[in-house]
């Protein structure tokens, strides 16, 4: 369980679908859907199948599936996913990739 | 016992409905948008006032000063009545190769094997089939069908790049809205309101902005891409229930 004022230092791996409401100092990976929520602060980079993005991630989200970043999320870096949606408000700047295969 | 008179039907010139009226009447109203009008048995005055109201009209702005008035449908040309400005309304159809700048209310077309060598053209609505050196400027919508070039790039309200067309732009794109369905290759676009990149859409470009963006399953992007301008805050909901498990490794 992750949540207000918890930080981890290293790497994270979710196993299922799964929230992260921590500050991370290192990558996220998980092997279903994710969920980045608003509070949460991820300094590396995070990947999954379908992530909701709320809060922030410096390093980078790749998606094997669809992405959305939500209003008052932060992203930089890059974003890849095969589905996107990116909605108003949202913070955004970095190199885009949407559609390329993404399994290997 | 007397025959009542016979009912025929009857059309408004002004917005087309029928509605049937007695076959000796002189003059009705329009049920459907209350105009007064005569009926062609009507003496020859009445009918010349019948035809005048008959004459449809639709709004025009200019395109310089943004001065709004009615003209006739079928006007080919105007001038604007606050500033002077001569207004051509019709529609142009460029085949070959166009010297000079252009100035539309109405459609321009760039046909495939059209190219604009003018230095800019307005147009209300451009559809680009071809080539354009100058400057293209769409104050409605700017639409792409063929294998499309543009060398000083477009503005705009909507750019749409059709399935199977694509369009190649040395220069700046700046619009509103987007919605790429073909092949855009360009170093930067802009648009200060929603890009979608449909299924069959592809993005190839040095960089795009955009307020917000939309790429469906199969769309493509390459680029460096940013947000910009600030919108209302959107209400979170979750795409799926939080019953994750987190390990640290």
């Amino acid at each position: 369980m992750a949540g207000h004022g918890l930080q981890i230092f290293g790497d994270v791996r979710l196993e299922q679908d799964g929230v992260i409401r921590a500050k991370v100092k290192g990558n996220v990976h998980a092997s279903g859907k994710l969920v980045v929520a608003k509070e949460a602060e991820i300094s590396g980079a995070v990947s999954g199948v379908d992530i909701r993005l709320e809060g922030k991630v410096d390093a980078g989200l790749q998606g094997r599936g669809r992405v959305w970043l939500v209003a008052q999320s932060v992203l930089r870096t890059r974003c890849a996913a095969k589905v996107l949606r990116i909605e108003p408000g949202a913070d955004f700047r970095g190199e885009l990739r949407i559609g390329d295969s993404l399994d290997g | 016992m007397a025959e009542l008179p016979q009912k025929i039907e009857v059309s408004c010139p002004e917005c087309g409905q029928t509605q049937r009226e007695s076959e000796n009447f002189i003059s009705t109203v329009c049920r459907g948008c209350g105009a007064y009008f005569k009926s062609s048995r009507a003496p020859m005055n009445a009918r010349k006032k019948v035809k005048r109201a008959g004459i449809k009209k639709r709004e025009l702005t200019c395109a310089d000063c943004g001065a709004v008035q009615m003209v006739a449908d079928e006007a080919q040309s105007s001038s604007c009545l606050e500033c002077g400005r001569h207004l051509e309304l019709g529609h142009r159809v460029i085949d070959g190769e166009h010297l000079g700048n252009l100035v539309l209310e109405g459609e321009l077309t760039i046909g495939p094997k059209g190219n604009f060598g003018g230095s800019k053209a307005r147009a209300a609505r451009i559809v680009l089939q071809g080539r354009a050196n100058g400057f293209l400027q769409a104050a409605e919508w700017l639409r792409v069908e063929g294998q499309a070039h543009l060398r000083s790039g477009a503005s705009g309200e909507v750019l749409e790049v059709r399935p199977g067309a694509s369009l190649e732009s040395k220069d700046t794109l700046l619009f509103r809205s987007g919605q790429i369905d073909g092949e855009l290759r360009c170093r930067t676009a802009q648009f200060s309101g929603p890009l979608k990149v449909g299924s069959t859409g592809k993005i190839i470009a040095e960089q795009i902005v955009f307020s917000e963006l939309t790429v469906d399953e199969g769309g493509r992007i390459h680029s460096q891409g940013e947000v910009r301008m600030a919108a209302e805050p959107v209400l979170a909901q979750a795409i799926l229930p939080a019953n994750g498990e987190i390990t640290s490794t």
